[in-house]
């Protein structure tokens, strides 16, 4: 008898989950380069089933789309966008992370940083630019004139479920994943990247989560008339 | 329960402190020497380390179970140089380059800025639009007849009964290894930052920091097109989150009715 009420009040619980990503998308429409999420529940059978009834421990990890997202042209000499797939790596505090967010400077000691200050790692060890006006080729080569001062380290994943996002736009491999290298990256210079969230998507996917809320609610409606029935009409002797 | 409700609500701030800034822009549409300032939107989670003193996104930060925790909004201030416009006038000065004029404020500390329409103060020196010194002290005599500053900085005076010109001192220029970093205080000065590094004093001309042209300004870099279109994207963006924020409230209410009396 529970178990109907538990598998409607699950249905009604991932909505929710799903609502919480559809709007964590929607805030991030115009973030530089956000991968949107992809709400994934990974439940066991019995969990779907309803024979267990405590459903608290369902792991739910969203999935990542790596479509890329467009470029946009800010002619900032050290804003660097990616074309096709692969990441720039940054030394941060909780070690190296990934992420295709290319509005970078340079910091104090002319170093190549990122937004918040972590340093952007080269093939060998973090970049320092010093002179004016850098150019970088599209295999990621940095120069200062003739001279070359590094080249950016580009890695790849296999997809979207290597990575665990950790906030603005970059990632940490999950448990087990590793980084390849990547094929054939495609620096272009004086370019960000847009996110990539097709907020129609993100519309049209907000109001069938609400119909499908809605829909669970009346299920729980007829399921409580029918009981209500089974025990006032029914049980009348 | 409904994290999208504080989702949205940081989506809609982010936008909200885009229209703050597309409004400081336009306003200094004709601004002398004016950077305009560029919001970067950034994906916030629960597990980032809090770098924002911003007490609202604090609570919403620690009111969130769930890792994604909305948008922050980033303010830099652009480096990209105005177009300079000839003037004629003699005080006036920009700076072809990527350099900063140096003036020393009251308490003796210096700022920086790029507006180079200068004057003389009520004590005969060089100074800023609001009467503070450039560094250096450049003096100018009672008698000059013209001031001539050359691209290099180099500041000369004709003085009447003199044939040759009067060497006054000489304009030097900072560059800054981050001056998207620095620090706007108002008036159009800027002051260093840790995050900016310590200004590098040097010659004009010299180390891409530009020469001196005297007679001309540089005018503000706000592109009044390119604030609309932020202004337009900031105010569907504000819509679209306060959609979201709207959608959580109703299965909130759904939620609600779920039990009948």
């Amino acid at each position: 008898m529970t178990t109907t009420i538990d598998m409607i009040a699950g249905a009604m619980q991932s909505q929710a989950e799903g609502l919480r990503v559809i709007s964590q998308n929607i805030a991030n429409s115009q973030s530089v380069a956000y991968r949107r999420e992809i709400p994934v529940s990974h439940a066991t059978f019995e969990q779907i089933a309803g024979y267990v009834s405590d459903r608290s421990n369902i792991e739910r990890r969203g999935a990542l789309d790596l479509t890329p997202g467009t470029l946009q042209s800010t002619a900032s000499p050290l804003h660097l966008a990616l074309e096709g797939s692969g990441f720039f790596v940054v030394n941060t505090a909780r070690g190296e992370t990934l992420t295709r967010r290319g509005d970078f400077h340079l910091d104090s000691h002319g170093q190549l940083v990122t937004q918040a200050g972590d340093p952007v790692l080269g093939t060998s060890g973090p970049l320092v630019i010093t002179g004016d006006q850098p150019t970088i080729s599209p295999d990621g080569t940095v120069r200062v004139g003739t001279d070359v001062m590094g080249q950016l380290r580009i890695v790849d994943v296999a997809s979207g479920s290597a990575l665990r996002p950790v906030g603005d736009s970059s990632y940490v491999l999950a448990d087990g994943e590793q980084a390849i290298d990547a094929p054939a990256p495609t620096v272009r210079q004086g370019f960000i990247e847009t996110s990539n969230v097709q907020t129609v998507n993100e519309m049209v996917q907000l109001m069938d989560t609400l119909r499908r809320f809605e829909a669970a609610q009346h299920f729980v409606r007829g399921y409580d008339d029918m009981t209500d029935k089974a025990i006032t009409t029914l049980g009348r002797i | 329960m409904f994290d999208a409700l504080y989702i949205g609500a940081t989506g809609m701030r982010a936008q909200q402190s885009q229209i703050d800034t597309v409004a400081n822009n336009v306003a200094n549409l004709n601004t002398v020497g004016f950077r305009r300032s560029v919001v970067s939107f950034e994906e916030a989670t629960a597990a980032m380390t809090p770098t924002s003193v911003d007490p609202m996104v604090a609570t919403v930060r620690a009111n969130l179970t769930e890792r994604g925790a909305g948008a922050l909004a980033h303010t830099s201030s652009s480096t990209v140089g105005g177009a300079l416009n000839q003037t004629g006038e003699p005080l006036n000065v920009a700076i072809d380059g990527s350099g900063y004029l140096e003036v020393i404020r009251a308490d003796g500390t210096p700022a920086y800025t790029r507006n180079g329409a200068l004057r003389i103060n009520a004590d005969g020196e060089l100074a800023a639009a609001d009467g503070t010194p450039l560094a250096g002290s450049m003096r100018v005599p009672s008698d000059m007849q013209a001031l001539q500053i050359a691209a290099n900085g180099e500041v000369t005076a004709t003085v009447s009964g003199q044939s040759q010109p009067v060497q006054l001192g000489k304009i030097e220029l900072v560059s800054f290894a981050n001056p998207g970093a620095l620090q706007a205080i108002g008036n159009n000065q800027f002051v260093a930052t840790t995050d900016s590094g310590e200004a590098r004093v040097g010659t004009p001309t010299e180390q891409g920091l530009g020469s001196i042209k005297q007679g001309y300004l540089e005018a503000s870099n706000v592109q009044l097109v390119e604030e609309l279109t932020s202004m337009m994207l900031a105010q569907r963006g504000f819509e679209l989150n306060g959609r979201v924020v709207q959608a959580a409230d109703q299965m909130m209410a759904i939620t609600n009715s779920l039990y009948r009396t």
